[in-house]
């Protein structure tokens, strides 16, 4: 009878010590694939974190000095030019970087236009445009320079041929080539 | 024993100087101009009530805020626009303030408890100038299409549309109410009943951002960004003062240095008695100039940013100017007459 009996608890004992180790083999399993399984999610967030900082989508971006007022402007489209608190029509869209000074007035930008896409730089004063730098889409290329008194030096490429013209008070001081126009 | 007794004497006169001189200069400051904070950018517009109680400010912040002369405290601040205000008028009688900017909407608010009465939307391009007729039944518009829109307050109906071609900056009413004159290369004066120009201003070279008639309408006076003040005969159409703005204020090692260079003019304004013309602009310098010789009389320097807009109070005891330094200024100008 007792022999029976430890015989009994032995099997018993045989049971629950495979069902253990079957266990076992199952919680390893688990925790080797749940291992993998943060790694790879680890890896991948940080990859997928990697490439949003590599490039930021955005329609307008404005950066502020100190005081609030916005100094720097990149956007598609940038707003209409403001000047001594009045804003302007700039007559169609650009889109690019314009730079501001501390009241606020708009004195450069960098854009293209669209509509008749070229591409200029502009160098303002408070009150106009003073230097304007734009080639156009089939490579004619312009530099204008204006003083305060609308005095100005043109160069002009492209087209016929160069062309510089220097004008002081409204009329052509210097012009180069002369007079090519009227000879036409 | 002596010289120690003349010498503390001596540093005592010194010290006593110093402390008055910094005492005088101080007063200076405060008594000439009070300084009105609030708005949270650049203030493109101030209007005085016919009382002499409200002052009324436009600005880039989207607001419009009504000020009391008195206790110079804000009494409304106004959000009825989404975008930048670029101008505000006051009606005559006191009731009704005109504002107008970005959003291409001209609001009419009631002064008294700073409620919305009206809204004019139906325009193209926005606004740059809105004036009341100084019979206060009819306001005017300029919006950057060209047009200049002429509403009546009340009924709210549209009574003139004036083809300006380009977008005026600046608009001003005829004493008299029968004739508008708006600024943009030239002048032009409008037969508010007909419709068409009668006069055109032509002498300044760039953008007139500044109108005022003298109280009796003979004279016209134009601030330009060429860096000039105007004043025209309204008749004639001459130009009968030219005077050059120059002079920038800028701020070197905590004291204030003014550079001789010419600056443009963004605020014209008569005196009540028409004999005075004051002038502000980006040398953020305010002037004060005989009208009738175009001789300086007054300068005012206070402004850290260019001043935008300037009205004389009804008594013509005060002047209060706007800047893009985000504050309105309140000058005491007695003795600035050089009276």
């Amino acid at each position: 009878m007792q022999n029976y009996n430890s015989r009994l608890e032995y099997e018993v004992l045989k049971k629950q010590t495979n069902i253990l180790e079957r266990k076992l083999k199952l919680f390893k399993y688990v925790w080797i694939i749940s291992f993998f399984a943060v790694i790879v999610s680890v890896w991948t967030l940080q990859a997928s974190s990697e490439s949003q900082n590599d490039t930021l989508r955005l329609r307008k971006l404005v950066i502020i000095d100190e005081k609030g007022v916005e100094r720097v402007i990149i956007a598609a489209p940038v707003p209409e030019p403001i000047t001594l608190g009045k804003r302007f029509s700039r007559g169609g869209n650009s889109s690019g970087i314009l730079l501001f000074d501390e009241e606020g007035n708009e004195r450069s930008g960098y854009v293209t236009t669209d509509g008749y896409p070229n591409v200029l730089f502009t160098l303002d004063s408070i009150a106009r445009q003073q230097v304007l730098f734009m080639t156009e889409p089939h490579g004619s290329t312009a530099l204008w320079i204006w003083d305060q008194n609308n005095n100005s030096f043109q160069l002009n490429v492209g087209g016929e041929s160069p062309n510089l013209k220097l004008i002081k008070d409204g009329k052509e001081m210097f012009a180069q080539p002369i007079g090519e126009k009227k000879e036409k | 024993m002596k010289n120690r007794y003349f010498l503390w004497i001596f540093l005592l006169i010194c010290f006593l100087t110093i402390f008055i001189f910094a005492q005088s200069n101080a007063q200076t400051e405060n008594s000439s101009a009070k300084i009105w904070r609030g708005h949270e950018n650049s203030v493109t517009s101030v209007a005085f009530s016919s009382s002499g109680k409200w002052i009324a400010s436009s600005s880039l912040d989207g607001t419009v805020r009504v000020w009391n002369t008195e206790t110079d405290k804000v009494a409304h601040i106004l959000r009825s626009h989404s975008g930048d205000v670029y101008s505000v008028s006051i009606s005559k009688d006191d009731r009704l303030i005109a504002s107008a900017g970005l959003d291409g909407r001209v609001v009419i608010t009631e002064l008294s408890d700073g409620k919305t009465s009206k809204v004019f939307s139906d325009l193209d391009g926005w606004c740059q100038a809105v004036s009341f007729s100084p019979d206060s039944r009819r306001v005017a518009v300029s919006t950057t299409d060209g047009k200049i829109s002429v509403w009546n307050v009340e009924s709210g109906k549209l009574l003139k549309t004036l083809d300006a071609k380009r977008g005026q900056f600046s608009l001003a009413w005829s004493p008299d109410g029968k004739y508008l004159a708006s600024g943009f290369f030239s002048i032009s004066i409008w037969d508010i009943t007909t419709g068409q120009i009668v006069k055109t201003l032509k002498g300044h070279s760039y953008n007139i951002y500044s109108l005022s008639f003298s109280p009796d309408g003979k004279l016209l006076a134009s601030g330009s960004l060429d860096s000039t003040a105007g004043i025209w005969n309204v008749d004639s159409g001459e130009s009968i003062q030219i005077i050059e703005s120059k002079g920038f204020a800028r701020t070197w090692k905590n004291k204030i240095i003014i550079d001789p260079i010419n600056v443009p003019v963004t605020a014209v304004a008569f005196s009540p008695d028409g004999k005075h013309l004051a002038t502000g602009g980006a040398g953020r310098i305010i002037n004060i100039w005989n009208a009738s010789n175009g001789k300086s009389v007054s300068t005012m320097q206070g402004h850290t940013m260019s001043v935008t807009d300037l009205e004389f109070s009804p008594d013509g005891k005060y002047l209060a100017s706007s800047s893009l330094d985000r504050t309105i200024r309140l000058w005491s100008l007695q003795g600035k007459y050089g009276k």
